[in-house]
């Protein structure tokens, strides 16, 4: 008995729904990228699971794109997160109002 | 059987993924991030995608969370600031954006119907064989569009991470 595929994406969809109370609710920096992480791979599972529903490989191709691009954007946010750290000494993002001063 | 793996993984995914948000110290944050990450790998592998769950352990449970990881001892360690919104009213309301926004998905997933002539669930065989050919065909220009911008990202994130000498040295 196969796995059935509106399951999947109601798994997604859940993720995705935690996700984004993560990142409205915490306001550690670090915290709510890897709440965006996790929202990004909510996705990935939604893209699978059409994927294994149209019998068509075409969505995981995308998925595979979508990872490269996670990987990237972890790179470069966490080197904003590092420079920022080094000139405000904080990483709470309510008190990272200005965007220079 | 693989039924029953399937929900075991997904509650487990569930229940890191609450554990991410609800964890005080940022560091086991995201070491329960990456027990959601493997999970979710298990069940590429339940769905048929065996290729596109071993990317995700290797690249996303391994190399990003190393980097998070990194990042996360090079800030602060075992801080036990509690970076979390106190404000009852806006925990409150992003509980139920987050419920709504579930509510919606669920509810459009539900709907949905594929198109009549689609087969059920295609089989796993030659899974890797078969996406590498989509890759290097129909997807070459994504794939090296791709390619320069994780070069361009990997640079930028040094750019962006070099400590500021003073001027003129």
């Amino acid at each position: 008995m196969p796995v059935p595929s509106l399951h999947v994406l109601i798994l997604s969809a859940l993720l995705f729904a935690i996700g984004v109370i993560g990142v409205l609710m915490r306001r550690n920096l670090v915290v709510m990228f890897l709440c965006v992480e996790l929202m990004l791979n909510a996705a990935n599972l939604a893209l699978i699971g059409f994927s294994r529903r149209l019998g068509q490989l075409d969505g995981q191709v995308v998925v595979f794109f979508v990872i490269v691009l996670a990987a990237a954007e972890a790179a470069v946010g966490l080197a904003l997160v590092i420079a920022l750290y080094r000139s405000r000494r904080t990483l709470d993002a309510d008190q990272l109002n200005l965007m220079k001063y | 059987m693989i039924v029953v793996l399937f929900y075991i993984s997904a509650v487990l995914a569930v229940l890191a993924a609450l554990n991410l948000i609800l964890q005080k110290k940022t560091m086991n944050a995201a070491l329960s991030l990456v027990v959601c990450l493997a999970a979710l790998s298990v069940i590429y592998f339940i769905l048929s995608a065996p290729f596109i769950g071993i990317i995700q352990l290797v690249v996303y449970a391994g190399a990003v969370m190393v980097l998070f990881l990194v990042v996360i001892m090079l800030l602060d360690p075992f801080s036990e600031v509690v970076l979390r919104n106190h404000n009852r009213l806006w925990v409150f309301f992003s509980m139920l954006l987050g419920g709504g926004l579930f509510t919606l998905l669920a509810f459009a997933f539900s709907t949905w119907q594929p198109p009549a002539d689609t087969p059920d669930i295609p089989g796993a065989a030659r899974n890797t064989e078969t996406l590498a050919e989509l890759l290097f065909n129909k997807y070459l220009l994504p794939f090296e569009a791709v390619s320069i911008l994780i070069l361009v990202a990997i640079i930028g994130a040094v750019v962006l991470a070099k400590k500021k000498h003073p001027a003129g040295s």
